[in-house]
């Protein structure tokens, strides 16, 4: 399996908070890994400085090999690589197919793709023509992925896509994650929910206090003592 | 009751001109939540980009639609070049610093446009006649109401060029990208949005609209001075303001409403208070609805 991004020694702050320090991970093509950590752990600043959308001290990025040096976020959203941003990141005044077109902002040859996207998430097309901004939380959700694939992603990052949604959407979020990655997109996945991220993972990075404390195949991490007092449940 | 009609006729004309200028406020506003206050510089550059140019299509100038058209699109092309400049190089290094610092860089460029424009070998400080590029004709006259050419020539022209943007930025990728990048630039990058592209673009628009609001000030009332932006500018800022600042549809009421209210007040109580009718309703907007007519309550603070 190639590589398709590399963290090296990633150090990022905000003023006197160093949200991260030194954090080194990898995802392969193919993979889908997880990055579970508590609040405040510095998971979100991580996909962030990825994105080249904060600035970082320290360390750098590698993504197909390449160092990012310079290069704007929307250059790397153009490379392949996409973010669904904690929170969702909808553009609530704009329509819901005005986000889809804008997701394949930079492409051309995408318009073929919206039957794909309408087959993932068949209630946007019942919503194409609404203001985003009154959908509700699932299919803000679902708006969410379907604009970020428009954008062709070899590389998904997933900023906890399960955030206050009912565990029956939830459910189908993760049904969805394996679907995508089962189309050849790799997935970097935040969770709280760790049962789940674990379940469709094949490895998983455990983030605290801005540093990774374990990391290592699903099957090595769920006979971790430690993880599984902290985030398991016992 | 013609004379009621021929101040609505008036006020309608002076009011779309306030919109074009308006609109490129809010535009900015909207994007960046930065007031340019050098908008209305660049009106008055476009203004005097017609003055220089006129004359080289022929002097003495033959008044035509042609020339008219002409002098438009080469005042555009100048405007959205100095629109570019100042966006590049006052506002972008300042794009991550205190909102103060960029309103005051604004405040800068203003002036620095207005004293370099008065400067001899530019423009000079002593007003100048602007060429008659269309002549002036009374084409609808009844019971005392009367319409000119030049009234329709703004009318049309304000009211296409307002059709023209609102299909930018409904219909068009580029206008989609603006609405994002006014949401929020940092989503819209995360879509692969060039953000600085799009606020380049943002500022051409703007520019664009300005300079056809000096051509037809400067053809309805043709006087050209390097200063004739600030108070142009400031009364469609105000303008904005009424409207709804970051709304385009708030800047073309904001902009009708201006010119109407400017016009019954010198038709009905006296041309001295020309001016202050825009204060006036400023702090009157500022006291009852801070937001505007068409606005959201996303209220600067300066
Ligand atoms: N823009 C910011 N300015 C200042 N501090 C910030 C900023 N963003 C994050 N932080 C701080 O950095 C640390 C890490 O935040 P981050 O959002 O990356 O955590 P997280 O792991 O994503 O948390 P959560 O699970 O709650 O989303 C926190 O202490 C947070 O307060
Ligand atoms: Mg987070």
């Amino acid at each position: 399996m190639s590589e398709l991004l590399r963290v090296e020694n990633l150090e990022v702050s905000y003023g006197a908070v160093q949200a991260l320090k030194g954090v080194s991970l990898e995802v392969k093509s193919g993979e889908i890994v997880s990055l579970l950590g508590a609040n405040g752990a510095g998971k979100s600043s991580l996909l962030r400085a990825i994105m080249q959308s904060v600035s970082y001290s320290k360390g750098s990025v590698y993504f197909l090999g390449e160092k990012l040096q310079k290069i704007r976020t929307d250059q790397l959203v153009e490379r392949g690589l996409a973010l669904v941003p904690e929170g969702r990141g909808i553009l609530a005044t704009l329509t819901v197919l005005e986000n889809l077109e804008l997701g394949a902002y930079h492409r051309t040859d995408w318009q073929n793709e919206l039957q794909g996207i309408y087959a993932l998430f068949p209630i946007l097309k019942e919503r194409l023509n609404q203001n985003a901004g009154t959908l509700s939380g699932g299919e803000q959700q679902m708006l969410a992925i379907g604009r970020a694939l428009l954008s062709k992603p070899k590389l998904l990052l997933l900023d906890e896509p399960s955030l206050g949604l009912a565990p029956k959407i939830i459910q189908n979020i993760f049904r969805l994650i394996k679907e995508i990655r089962s189309r050849g997109i790799s997935i970097l996945l935040i969770e709280q929910n760790a049962h789940m991220a674990l379940r469709v993972s094949d490895r998983a990075y455990l983030l605290e206090t801005g540093k990774i404390k374990l990391s290592g195949s699903v099957q090595d991490l769920l006979s971790n003592d430690e993880l599984k007092r902290a985030y398991l449940g016992g | 009751m013609a004379e009621f009609f021929q101040h609505l006729i008036n006020g309608i004309s002076l009011g779309s001109i306030y919109a074009l200028i308006a609109i490129g406020y809010s535009m900015v506003y909207g994007i960046l939540q930065l007031i340019n206050f050098a908008h209305g510089e660049v009106v008055m550059l476009g203004a005097v980009t017609g003055f220089f140019v006129a004359p080289l299509f022929g002097r003495p100038v033959h008044p035509s639609l042609g020339l008219f058209l002409s002098v438009l699109l080469i005042s555009m092309v100048v405007c959205s070049i100095v629109g570019l400049l100042i966006e590049r190089i006052a506002y972008r290094p300042l794009r991550k610093s205190p909102r103060i610092n960029c309103l005051i860089t604004a405040i800068g460029v203003s002036l620095f446009i207005q004293y370099f424009t008065q400067l001899d070998f530019i423009f000079g400080a002593i007003p100048q006649s602007y060429p008659e590029l269309i002549e002036r004709q009374i084409v609808f006259s009844i019971g005392g109401l009367e319409i000119s050419n030049l009234q329709i020539l703004v009318l049309g022209l304000s009211f296409s060029l307002m059709g023209i943007l609102e299909f930018i930025v409904f219909r068009t990728k580029m206008g989609k990208a603006m609405r994002a990048v006014s949401e929020s630039p940092e989503i819209a990058s995360l879509l692969g949005i060039p953000v600085n592209r799009v606020i380049a673009f943002t500022f051409v628009l703007g520019s664009c609209l300005a300079a056809a609001a000096g051509t037809l000030v400067a053809t309805m009332y043709p006087k050209v001075d390097a200063l004739m932006g600030a108070l142009l500018g400031l009364k469609a800022f105000v303008a904005a303001v009424l409207g709804g600042i970051g709304s385009i549809s708030g800047a073309v009421l904001g902009g009708l409403l201006m010119g109407l209210a400017e016009e019954y007040t010198v038709g009905y109580l006296s041309s001295s208070f020309r001016d202050a009718i825009a204060f006036t309703i400023l702090i009157l907007i500022l006291l009852v609805r801070p937001s505007g007519l068409l606005g959201t309550s996303r209220i600067e603070k300066v």
